[in-house]
């Protein structure tokens, strides 16, 4: 409870910090220009091109946006959902309620190197690095956008944004105002529903309010029985926002996701299957502020507060996160561009291990602050220019952190862009890697030993930080105005990796009779990944768009072998081919169809074969304020494996599905 | 030792002296075309758009004293401020006043709309809300007009600030632009 207080007096804070900066004068000007001829206006040199905001589509790096319009005609349901349409993302549904989401390689449940953001607060989990998709199920119809890149983002993000970004920006409460009821049913989704009411209090002051609820069905096991994976939460929140400057948003949210585990015991059986509800639960409250400033520059402060629950057996973790950034934008001489920034994240936990693990200490406070810089320099205007930045962090673990970039830019015409970067990113370590001593997992006789082996994890406490290069190059071109190319080619090299090793293998006379392996996280694993992705969007006519995706990616890891077992494992779970062709038809003024086709090689660590996915999306404008949409997801097949291995007691087949889905807005 | 800051100075002197003409050359090639900062040139293009275009409720240029020319900007000022000092001017006798609107609710009093470049996801259901209503459209969104906007304001690499403007969605919309200042624009259907 004093760790909240603490959070609060932090949060007001911040609040206070706002209220300085607005208080920043405003801008004087001359007033002549009105009355010049229309001519002469039209003949007038432009002396200063004014700052573009430059536009993250137009930016030097590997980037796609989907729009809050592709969510709502698509009619997902949930974010991961949504991040398949996102070329080159990798998203593979493990069950009903957890998903292996990367960018670039290294999948897998809780997959860190991404960095994952709603409106600029990080939701990955800081205990390890990865993010609970199951805990963060927005209201879609919130949604204004999803910005991914793909590659490394350190230089301006920081830590975890090694593989790519994902950026949830959810609308401002003035775009998204009135009434809207969203209600939904089907095969899978048991009850969905979503209500959402904006207002305003004043001229430029606006709110929204929303509450969800969702229920979602179990999968089969491949057995052919319950997968046990039922989820089921709710979220509500609020938005505020005081014109274009000033915007306060939380939620709570609550969310049990049915999983399995298995107890182990060094006697027979050695491992009982169990099942539990995991249950998230959380809060927080954002705040953003911007205000610009004479000739174009632009101050802006973010601030928010997180706390985050996660109970279940393995371990229970409570995390306070209290986060304050500022950032300033500036030309200080005309070809120069700066973006200059610094922060400070304080984050507590409390972390309660079980039967299996130890988190030493069990509770912790560390301070990260981080400054960058970046300076984009225009070389030739509308021709060449060149982006150099960096982060510095500083983090309670490895001290001292640097990520630079340098990406370089040139547009041949108005129509094509080409560009190339050279990137340094860091993942810091996490208090997985740290902190965690695992106790007693017990591996049945025959795999290792004739015996059965107890294996433990001992913290390591001087585990360091994963490095990675990465090499990007890019083409983008606006071949007629209705048919685009977006090309991205990378190579990547990854130094000081997480290996597991074995420190030797100890008989116990016992009773009972085992051998003890005791493991310890290193930083020996190195790796090299290479790849890219090619995007065509053709609008074949004003009311038919077609999307046409391929990724391609090839992965190599270098890592010791532990008791005679490779572990280079991480080469195989992410497919070496992705393509979807995506089409959105308006068929009549009320009726719209979305199809969107994925291909999905094959994942050989798990023994999954490659997969056709289908999702169709039928929309039909009953009414001027009715909309139904008929989902139908997984069509193509009865029902696939995207994820885990065959003896995972967590192993489901995503089945094919149906739903319908009402939304009135008055 | 004296020798040398002698020589600094002298250095230094002829150095100033070369500095005049290249500054002096500077100036005077300042005179020839206006040079003038982009978001001055685009307020003042707009100030231009409220004294060419004729509205369909107001038949008779000046005879309603009443009617106001409402210019709203859509999703924040793009202009740095520069656009603010025409409240309160007059196109064809009708007092201008500007409003921010960032909400889709509150475009209906507006004469003309300035939409903020960053506003392109907006586009699909502002056009729906725009929909029968007689409200120019202006932005410096690059595809505007193609997206159905009906004046774009394009800087292009001679460093001129351009007009296209989308035919089809001005007469759509019951408006009218005087024949010369389409004369001066880059026209598209």
């Amino acid at each position: 409870m004093t760790g909240l207080c603490k959070s609060f007096k932090f949060f007001t804070a911040g609040v206070l910090a706002f209220m300085l900066i607005s208080s920043f004068p405003a801008h004087a000007q001359t007033i002549d220009y009105f009355d010049l001829p229309l001519a002469q206006l039209l003949g007038a040199e432009v002396v200063s091109v004014s700052k573009k905001p430059q536009k993250l589509a137009q930016s030097p790096a590997a980037v796609y946006v989907i729009t809050g319009e592709d969510i709502i005609r698509s009619g997902v349901t949930n974010i991961p959902d949504a991040l398949r349409m996102a070329p080159g993302v990798q998203v593979a549904q493990a069950d009903s309620n957890s998903w292996a989401i990367s960018i670039r390689g290294f999948n897998n449940v809780l997959a860190k190197r991404l960095l994952v953001m709603i409106d600029g607060r990080t939701i990955y989990n800081t205990l390890h690095g990865g993010v609970y998709w199951e805990a963060h199920n927005v209201a879609m119809g919130n949604i204004d956008r999803i910005e991914i890149v793909r590659g490394p983002g350190g230089s301006l993000w920081g830590a975890n944004a090694v593989n790519g970004v994902i950026n949830i920006i959810m609308k401002k409460s003035y775009r998204n105002q009135g009434t809207r009821i969203t209600a939904g049913y089907g095969s899978h989704e048991r009850g969905l529903i979503t209500v959402n009411h904006g207002g305003s209090f004043a001229d430029d002051k606006f709110y929204n309010v929303y509450a969800r609820y969702f229920d979602r069905d179990n999968y089969r096991n491949l057995s052919g029985t319950s997968a046990n994976d039922e989820w089921e939460g709710y979220r509500a929140g609020w938005r505020t926002d005081w014109g274009d400057y000033l915007s306060i948003s939380g939620d709570i949210y609550r969310s049990g996701a049915d999983q399995n585990f298995e107890r182990f015991s060094l006697t027979p059986p050695f491992e009982t299957a169990d099942s539990e509800t995991a249950v998230n639960k959380g809060g927080n409250i954002t705040g953003n502020f911007r205000k610009p400033l004479e000739n174009g520059a632009e101050v802006s402060l973010r601030t928010y507060f997180d706390y985050a629950s996660r109970d279940e057996n393995i371990l229970s973790d409570e995390r306070y996160i209290f986060d304050i950034e500022t950032q300033y934008n500036f030309q200080p001489l005309g070809r120069h561009e700066f973006i200059a920034g610094a922060g400070v994240r304080n984050i507590r936990d409390d972390l309660a291990g079980t039967e299996l693990t130890v988190f030493s200490p069990a509770s912790r406070e560390d301070f990260n602050f981080s400054g960058f810089l970046q300076d984009r320099i225009i070389i030739v205007p509308d021709e060449w220019d060149l982006t150099l930045g960096s982060k510095f962090e500083h983090n309670f673990y490895t001290g001292f952190e640097f990520q630079p970039t340098a990406r370089l830019q040139w547009l041949p015409d108005e129509d094509q862009t080409v560009w190339a970067s050279v990137s340094r990113a860091v993942s810091t370590p996490t208090r997985i890697e740290r902190d965690l001593d695992i106790t007693n997992l017990v591996v049945p006789p025959g795999l290792l030993s004739p015996t059965p082996a107890l294996v433990t994890l001992a913290n390591n406490k001087s585990f360091d930080s994963e490095k990675m290069i990465a090499y990007e190059l890019g083409y983008r071109n606006r071949i007629t105005s209705g048919l685009s190319l977006d090309a991205a080619l990378f190579y990547n090299e990854y130094h000081d990796m997480l290996s597991v090793e074995a420190a030797g293998v100890t008989p116990v006379a016992g009773p009972p009779a085992h051998v003890l392996v005791p493991l310890v996280a290193r930083n020996d694993q190195s790796a090299e990944t290479y790849g890219g992705e090619l995007v065509l969007n053709w609008n074949v006519n004003s009311e038919w768009k077609l999307t046409g995706a391929y990724s391609y990616l090839e992965v190599f890891v270098h890592a010791p072998d532990v008791l005679g077992f490779s572990q280079e494992l991480e080469e195989d779970d992410a497919p070496a081919h992705q393509a979807s062709i995506q089409s959105s038809w308006n068929i009549s003024k009320t009726l719209n169809l979305d199809t969107n086709l994925y291909y999905v090689d094959s994942l050989p660590r798990f023994g999954i074969g490659d997969y056709v996915r289908l999702d169709a999306s039928l929309g039909w404008r009953i009414h001027k304020n009715v909309r139904f949409n008929l989902v139908g997801q997984n069509l193509a097949e009865e029902a696939h494996r995207e994820w885990d291995a065959v003896d995972s007691v967590n192993a489901a087949e995503i089945e094919r599905s149906v739903f319908g889905n009402f939304t009135w807005e008055f | 030792m004296g020798i040398l800051v002698n020589r600094i100075c002298k250095i230094l002197l002829l150095a100033g002296f070369l500095m005049l003409p290249v500054s002096a050359h500077g100036a005077w090639a300042q005179g020839d075309p206006v040079q003038l900062y982009e978001q001055k040139i685009k307020a003042g293009l707009v100030y231009n758009f409220l004294k060419s275009t004729s509205w369909p409720d107001i038949a008779q240029p000046g005879t309603e004293q009443n009617i106001k020319l409402k210019v709203c900007l859509f999703g924040g000022d793009p202009f740095d401020g520069y656009l603010l000092p025409m409240e309160g001017r007059t196109a064809q006798r009708h007092t201008i006043t500007i409003s921010q609107s960032i909400s889709f609710n509150d475009i209906d009093g507006c004469r003309v709309l300035f939409v903020n470049r960053n506003e392109e996801t907006a586009l699909p259901e502002l056009f729906e809300h725009l929909e029968g209503k007689s409200i120019l459209t202006i932005s410096d969104m690059e595809g505007f007009s193609e997206q159905g906007g009906m004046i774009e304001l394009a800087t292009e690499k001679d460093r001129r600030v351009h007009i296209i403007i989308n035919k089809k969605a001005l007469e759509s919309a019951g408006l009218d632009i005087q024949d010369s200042l389409m004369k001066l624009a880059q026209l598209i259907e």
